[in-house]
């Protein structure tokens, strides 16, 4: 999921979180695809960021690409941590951030290495 | 020397301003109007500039301007704009000059937003009305390491160069070393500022939650939200790596490995957010 201002929602996004006012009041419920009804009545309601289930943002690289980078940044990713694989959970968040990481030099994102 | 000693020794405690002070104090009564906390905001000609800045920034992305405080406490939220204002007040700390430190403040700085950030959006999948209360237990959790770079700058340096030949924790060292650690040290200032329990009790077992009493969930959030900034490397922490985690902790704020790539996602996007404002202020 991403979080995104209003303005940059367009048709066809759906919500990763319910969407609420100030009072805490739902306005629109989690999985609602955005139309173009709902996201003009979201702004007339001062309703400033929504997230959104990111589509794939694979699409623009290779699966290949992302796995060769992933074996580049390893080392560097693995360096963080006492010990990356001493459980199931720790096993999971080397490999989310590893493959972030990947994907993020990949887009020529602003990660940048401070190792 | 013990906490009490340290915090008691040091001439010039790093100070946060009045205002903030007075803020926490209102928060603890149910009863605060928007007007007196927006008044008390307004005395403070820099502080509530910073606090429209922030307001009007794309971290917030509202989309109408916010040209007032009170405007800002409306759309915002009541404990949005204090914890805002607190924090304004810890980066102040931070960006302050000591002689002979010996710690990267501005490192620990985004670090520390880092940690925030994340215990914000964790605490947020566990119980979202609380988010905003561990965005602001995440500025505070390592204000102890400030207070031992101030008063004792070369045992800390002693403790940093120990960490990287040995495989103990920081307080380990801290205890051995100084004969205490930054989370004591840090509970101890935080309970001279008066700062309500929950922010207490997160400074105070950030790194071992399971002896807190409570083990509340914003504890737990700061504890996992402190492991994922360094997981990030958002910033740079004073004990740069990702300790060894008890697998019930994850499972007490509901995330397993199948939702755990989703939420560094969400980690590393309202990260990218929050710094374009401040690291501005």
């Amino acid at each position: 999921m991403k979080t995104i201002k209003i303005q940059d929602a367009i048709k066809g996004m759906i919500l990763a979180k319910d969407v609420k006012n100030n009072y805490g009041q739902v306005l629109l419920q989690k999985g609602t695809e955005l139309s173009e009804e709902n996201i003009k009545s979201l702004m007339n309601r001062n309703i400033a960021k929504v997230v959104v289930e990111e589509k794939n943002d694979l699409k623009e690289f290779t699966r290949e690409d992302i796995e060769k980078t992933k074996e580049i940044y390893r080392a560097v990713v693995e360096q963080r941590f006492i010990n990356p694989h001493s459980d199931s959970m720790t096993e999971a968040l080397f490999n989310a951030v590893l493959e972030l990481t990947a994907v993020r030099v990949l887009s020529g994102g602003t990660w940048t290495k401070t190792e | 020397m013990d906490e009490n000693r340290i915090i008691s020794s040091i001439n010039e405690l790093p100070v946060l301003p009045e205002v903030v002070l007075h803020i926490n104090e209102l928060l603890k009564k149910s009863a605060s109007s928007i007007d007196e906390v927006a008044d008390l905001i307004e005395k403070d000609s820099a502080l509530s500039s910073k606090v429209l800045r922030l307001a009007n920034s794309s971290y917030y992305g509202l989309s109408s301007q916010v040209d007032s405080v009170s405007r800002a406490i409306i759309v915002l939220g009541f404990n949005n704009v204090c914890n805002v204002v607190t924090s304004i007040g810890v980066s102040a700390i931070f960006k302050e000059n000591y002689k002979g430190i010996g710690i990267d403040l501005s490192g620990l700085w985004i670090h520390t937003l880092g940690c925030a950030v994340a215990s914000k959006v964790l605490m947020s999948l566990k119980n979202d009305s609380e988010s905003e209360k561990a965005f602001i237990c995440g500025i505070l959790h390592d204000i102890g390491k400030i207070i031992i770079a101030k008063t004792l700058p070369s045992e800390q340096k002693k403790v940093f160069d120990a960490l990287k030949k040995s495989n103990k924790t920081i307080s380990e060292l801290e205890n051995e070393i100084i004969g205490t650690d930054h989370a004591k040290v840090g509970f101890a200032i935080a309970k001279k500022w008066r700062f309500p329990d929950y922010i207490l009790d997160v400074i105070r077992f950030h790194h071992i939650p399971h002896l807190s009493k409570e083990a509340s969930d914003i504890t737990v959030s700061v504890h996992l939200g402190n492991a994922i900034a360094k997981a990030l490397s958002l910033g740079i922490s004073t004990d740069p790596k990702v300790a060894i985690i008890a697998p019930d902790l994850w499972k007490q704020i509901g995330i397993d490995e199948k939702k755990i790539h989703s939420v560094i996602s969400a980690i590393q996007n309202e990260f990218d957010l929050a710094m374009e404002f401040w690291m501005e202020i």
